[in-house]
């Protein structure tokens, strides 16, 4: 089945909250954001915007009539800056126009008097002036102390990653107007309609039933607008309470650039020991988490970290180490993958450099240590169904990766100016919120008397398919056509306190929770046939294709009859359902339980060519073999793995950020921030489901897909440092992501401009 | 007062025409399916048609309407996605539904209308790499582009007729999917698009009287303007004396007498790259054009425009300073020539009063001595701006420099002319010799204020790479080493 907002979209006619057609006498919302860094906020003067024709007025901190919070994990974030400034970009004030352009040019008349202070900007000079978020954890398995002296090498060094923007092609936003009796609603581009709903009933001062959050759609959030769209949410709520006016809040993409949190970017310090015969014995990893000034996710962030610090391999003795951060950065957040990305390439990183140093293959190392079956990771859940050598050996088979290797080194051979490198990539990423509260899942499913129905669940569509896949497994339980459905708004009203749209788990968690409402209902109507059939057994009663069968016998009672029976028999055609993942626990204090409900796992194969005259690099081809489990839908699946390769190859390659010292973005806009774009993108892209177990704890065996194929991107970053190597065998490898085209050049002509001064 | 067609309505307007068109799209006409993701021409998603009479014939492009003044706008058809919308999906919308080509969807019209972009250019072949290149302004954040080319190359399928002796042949420049019909009609005919476009050119008939539009001589001069609401997305503009000069038709043709080629100021950078006669004399025009913005900028953005906006990474004024160009302005009757090497004085700032009219660029024709190469780098490759971009002509006698012009852009307030460097260059053969002593001597005549290292070294490798396509296996890599 295609994705079920296929068609709007083509046509143009699907619902961002930025087209909700406005109602009379809206404002518009423009926020002031601080000019700076890190300093004290002594006064701000509006009164100058105040006289300009069509502003309304302009809202700060002292307008707030609850609490000046909107912190999701720890309580450390406050909505409007009051006494400090924390980053660039925090919000200030409000200024609220009859025009968007009127309130955007109110902006330069307010007046900020800010007492600059030293900003910190770096993971590691927060931890040298122990500047924490939450206090650092370390994850343990086997002895590392003991185990160095039996390592015949050790390989030690530091990998660097840089953040990355998320770039959802809708900007932040919302809009929010008065409901009676002091009730609000939003419309807000979300991800997590909750944090929204809890972050303006804090701020307002009222109770969460008086907030209704209604998520339509979202252009793509990519993690984004998990706890970040609160800020927007929050704001545009607060204006409407304060004036009584509706007001709308959509976020320039400069705003949005600035004012909104990335990636975290890492910094880490590896040693890595091996035996004689390659296998590694030993681990050791401490990462720098940049989390920027507030909490925001950053906690469950570093335990993504700690979770994947040992990869796709099987590492007997690890000891994985995370400090998360305070710095002057916007608060770093959640992003596709989630600390996950940066631990993988830590290691990987690792592994490239103990093979230069060994002068092997990297491949000899990443093949010996791949996870096995019963292999513990370092939280104590064993891996079941590892799928970690099949990947490898399927995709090494089926890629012809020998066959590679010979034409790439042919190509080398004859070419001077440009190279050609390869690289394999493992993959295995957990399933699972790692905070187990949030693994629950809700849907509320009804049937109408014509026997058309309508579901709402506790996740948001932002492109991912999400709604058509709970579709698919709503009409295969009650055996009814497609057409019959109407996956609704996520609203607050109808599904209560939902965990936000993440960790890949949309699918699994409010699917599961629609099979449970379907099957609910369909009990139900078993009942009702068997009394009309009158039969004696419900059980004996099966609904195929919208057919009553009565043992195995076809009736000639079809579902719109019998949904019209069940009215009249005041049978309930509703269904709230709850679902919890069951089996998953962790306990913090030992730093063991069983987090995931399962792993996913694939190898991707790249091969890159760079070129080594302009210092640029093109991706011949990322192929990779991905476990899938079995998918109820391989069209939305392949999708999601082509998005999140290209993505992960961005983040890996030619999105860069960087910030001056003071704090500011140097790279904040489209123009200067590149992300891949049609003829960056690899020239092959080839995903290959692997023959799988489906997996019960995922919707109807398919496996989560969101997040896991971001991290074959990682692939290509060794793969243009082997072809790289080929230049200039001399180099030291950067092992700095992004690897932009910058650095590409300088590491291939590494002396050369030391030979010209 | 502004007149034009929205989709199949006309509408006038006295909104200030140096407003974005988008706004008015969508604020005013209440037309949401056009998004808006960047405003400044980075994603595309706010691509739209327009459709103009020239030569008799109803001609479509893609722009970004988040660039476009509305005052471009007047006397022509917009198309947006609502426009090409039919009781059923059309051809276009199907082939990216059935090869996945949208998830959140956001970016999605603007690919629609890319590809109708495509469908309708009349001056280009129906194949895979230009249907990519249609879409090649338009960013998706979610699908990879794989499923997008897909559903791109069964465009191109569904745009071949099947009837056989209707192909078009490859040796003639096709005027549509089918030779003699115009690619409107065509696509009409097909579904492609709903039956209303066929009254349009009588309608623009009707707004839009044939006869060249004269430039007025007062007024701050906006040809594409597709910088004009980056610097002032808020419309700064809104308020003044605006002289678009967009249409006219006077100075949007290439002329070759004596020698010289004179470029007009409002040919735009697409007219460039596809004008044959000069793609004779610049083979490798096209791609080093396809390197300079995304095709609804290029469809915008004019020869003029890229000159007079002073740009210090501006890459046909690279080009055209290694053309060693000269400019013809005028204002208030009176004409004057300036040098392009002297034109450029500052950050964005040119030798030109607002009101003086830049009307013709010319330069002298290569012969079968010259040489010419552009190199840019740049983050991403395409729809970028250069970190660095470089432009080198020169005219050899046997295998001796008898002429030189090298300029670099991205090093500074300007663009650099590199007389010294080119000095040096003339009466030298190409060797790793010169190229050492060139570039010993160019990099002394540039003073990177940022990201110095690698800018230095771009240069020197884009002196390297001039020079060996100049006289490939007299330099080596041993110069570089």
């Amino acid at each position: 089945m295609k994705n079920i907002d296929s068609r709007s979209h083509v046509r143009g006619e699907s619902i961002y909250v930025n087209d909700i057609p406005v109602r009379q006498d809206t404002l518009f919302g423009v926020v002031l954001g601080s000019p700076v860094a890190h300093g004290k906020l002594h006064d701000i003067d509006f009164s100058e915007a105040l006289k300009m024709d069509g502003v309304e007025a302009v809202i700060s901190a002292k307008d707030i009539t609850g609490e000046n919070q909107i912190g999701s994990i720890i309580q450390d974030e406050e909505l409007f800056a009051d006494k400090e400034v924390h980053f660039v970009g925090m919000p200030v004030a409000l200024v609220c126009a009859k025009t968007d352009a009127i309130a955007r040019k109110a902006l330069a008349k307010i007046k900020l008097d800010i007492e600059e202070l030293r900003p910190i900007l770096t993971a590691r000079e927060a931890y040298a002036e122990k500047k924490f978020i939450s206090p650092s954890r370390t994850f343990k398995i086997g002895s590392t102390d003991a185990m160095w002296e039996k390592c015949e090498h050790i390989i030690e060094g530091q990998a660097e990653m840089g953040g990355q923007e998320h770039v959802y092609l809708e900007t932040q936003g919302a809009y929010a107007y008065m409901l009676e009796n002091g009730s609000i609603k939003i419309h807000s581009a979300t991800q997590a309609t909750k944090h929204v709903q809890v972050g303006a009933s804090v701020v307002l001062g009222i109770p969460m039933h008086k907030i209704e959050v209604d998520t339509n759609r979202i252009g793509g959030g990519f993690g984004g607008k998990e706890d970040q769209a609160t800020h927007w949410g929050t704001l545009a709520a607060l204006a409407t309470n304060t004036l009584k006016k509706p007001l709308k809040l959509i976020l320039s993409r400069a705003d949005d650039f600035v004012m909104t949190g990335k990636r975290h970017p890492y910094s880490f310090d590896f040693k890595l020991g091996l035996d004689k015969n390659l296998k590694i014995l030993c681990y050791q990893v401490e990462a720098f988490q940049n989390a920027g000034a507030a909490a925001d996710l950053s906690p469950a962030i570093m335990e993504r970290t700690l979770f994947h610090g040992t990869g796709s391999y099987h590492i007997p003795n690890a000891k994985i180490t995370c400090h998360s951060c305070r710095t002057n950065l916007a608060p770093s957040t959640a992003m596709r993958g989630f600390g996950a990305p940066q631990a993988m390439f830590a290691l990987e990183a690792a592994i490239m450099k103990a093979a230069a140093t060994l002068n092997v293959s990297p491949l000899e190392i990443q093949k010996r240590n791949l996870l096995q079956e019963s292999d513990r990771f370092p939280y104590g859940q064993v891996a079941e169904n590892c799928n970690a050598g099949k990947c490898w050996d399927t995709a090494y088979k089926k890629f012809a990766v020998e066959k590679l290797k010979k034409e790439i080194a042919a190509f080398n051979k004859n070419n001077d100016h440009s190279k050609k490198g390869l690289s394999l990539f493992p993959l295995c990423f957990g399933i699972s919120f790692t905070k187990t509260k949030l693994n629950q899942g809700r849907s509320l499913v009804h049937i109408y008397t014509d026997g058309s129905v309508s579901i709402t669940t506790g996740v948001v569509e932002m492109g991912q398919g999400v709604n058509t896949k709970i579709l698919q497994a709503a009409a295969k339980t009650l055996s009814i056509s497609p057409r019959r459905f109407t996956i609704h708004s996520t609203n607050t009203t109808r599904i209560a306190n939902a965990s936000p749209t993440a960790a890949s788990t949309g699918a699994d968690l409010n699917g599961k929770a629609t099979i449970m409402a379907c099957a609910a209902l369909l009990a139900r109507l078993k009942d009702v046939a068997c009394r009309e059939l009158k039969g004696r057994d419900p059980d004996k009663i099966e609904i195929k294709d919208e057919i009553v069968f009565h043992r195995g016998k076809k009736t000639s009672l079809k579902w719109e009859k019998l949904i019209l029976l069940a009215d009249e028999a005041r049978v309930s055609l509703s269904e709230h359902a709850h679902y919890a993942t069951p089996e998953v626990h962790f306990n913090k204090a030992t730093e063991k339980g069983h987090p995931f409900a399962y792993h996913v796992y694939g190898t991707a194969v790249t091969v890159v060519t760079v070129d080594c005259l302009r210092g640029t690099y093109e991706i011949d081809l990322v192929k990779c073999v991905h476990d899938f489990g079995t998918s109820i839908n391989l069209d939305i699946d392949i999708g999601q793995a082509e998005g999140a390769i290209v993505q992960g190859i961005g983040l890996m390659t030619i999105e860069e950020l960087l910030v001056d010292p003071k704090g500011k973005h140097v790279y904040d806009s489209l123009s200067s921030y590149k992300v891949p774009d049609i003829y960056f993108a690899p020239k092959t892209i080839e995903v290959v489901p692997l023959d799988s177990k489906p997996d019960k704890l995922a919707l109807l065996g398919s496996k989560a897909v969101g997040e896991p194929p971001l991290m074959y991107g990682i692939g290509t970053y060794f793969a243009i440092l082997m072809a790289m190597r080929e230049f200039n065998p001399k180099m030291k490898l950067p092992l700095w992501a992004p690897l932009t085209h910058q650095k590409c050049l300088l590491s291939l002509y590494e002396g050369y401009g030391e030979a010209l001064k | 007062m502004l007149t034009f067609i929205v989709n199949n309505k006309e509408v006038k307007t006295n909104a200030p025409p140096a407003s974005s068109l988008v706004d008015y799209i969508r604020n005013e006409l209440h037309l949401y399916g056009t998004k808006i993701g960047c405003r400044e021409g980075d994603c595309g998603a706010c691509t739209i048609l327009v459709g103009e009479m020239a030569g008799g014939e109803l001609k479509y492009q893609t722009m970004n309407s988040c660039l476009m003044p509305l005052g471009n706008a007047d006397r022509k058809h917009i198309v947006t996605i609502e426009g090409v919308n039919g009781p059923d999906l059309t051809p276009v919308q199907t082939a990216l539904i059935e090869n996945n080509g949208t998830q959140c969807g956001f970016c999605t019209p603007g690919f629609v209308m890319s590809l109708y972009g495509f469908c309708l250019n009349a001056g280009k072949e129906k194949n895979l790499a230009n249907a990519i290149e249609a879409v090649s302004g338009n960013i998706c954040r979610c699908t990879g582009y794989k499923s997008i080319e897909k559903a791109a190359a069964a465009i191109v399928k569904k745009l071949q007729p099947p009837q056989r002796g209707l192909l078009v042949p490859p040796q003639r420049e096709p005027s549509g999917p089918m030779p003699g019909v115009m690619p409107m009609e065509w696509l009409v005919k097909n579904k492609f698009l709903p039956d209303y476009f066929l009254a349009i050119p009588e309608k623009l008939k009707k707004i839009a009287p044939a006869g060249a539009a004269a430039v007025r001589e007062s007024g701050y001069i906006v040809a594409g303007g597709t910088d004009i609401l980056l610097q002032n997305p808020e419309g700064a503009m809104t308020s003044g004396n605006v002289n678009f000069v967009y249409g006219a038709r006077e100075y949007k043709r290439i002329k070759f007498a004596d020698g010289k080629c004179y470029v007009g100021s409002t040919v735009t950078v697409k007219d460039l790259k596809e004008s044959r006669e000069l793609r004779a004399y610049f083979p490798r025009l096209d791609d080093d054009l396809k390197l300079m913005a995304s095709p609804p900028i290029r469809n915008m953005a004019t020869v003029g425009g890229n000159i007079a906006n002073g740009s210090p990474i501006g890459d046909l004024c690279v080009m055209l300073l290694a053309l060693d160009a000269t400019l013809i302005l005028r204002r208030q009757g009176e004409n004057r020539e300036v040098k392009l090497k002297d034109f450029f004085i500052g950050y964005k700032k040119v030798n030109k009063d607002p009101e003086e009219f830049i009307q013709w660029i010319y330069f002298d024709l290569p012969d079968e001595n010259t040489r010419f190469s552009f190199e840019k780098i740049s983050k991403r490759g395409h729809l970028d701006m250069a970190t660095v971009n470089s432009a080198m002509g020169i005219t050899l006698a046997g295998d001796v420099i008898k002429k030189a012009h090298f300029a670099v852009g991205g090093l500074g307030p300007t663009i650099r002319n590199m007389a010294k460097t080119a000095d040096y260059l003339l009466g030298k053969k190409i060797s790793n010799q010169t190229f050492k002593e060139a570039n010993l001597i160019a990099q002394g005549e540039i003073t990177p204020r940022s990201r110095a290292e690698y800018k230095r070294a771009l240069v020197r490798q884009q002196l390297f790479i001039h020079l060996m396509s100049f006289a490939p296996g007299a330099i080596s890599l041993e110069a570089l080493q």
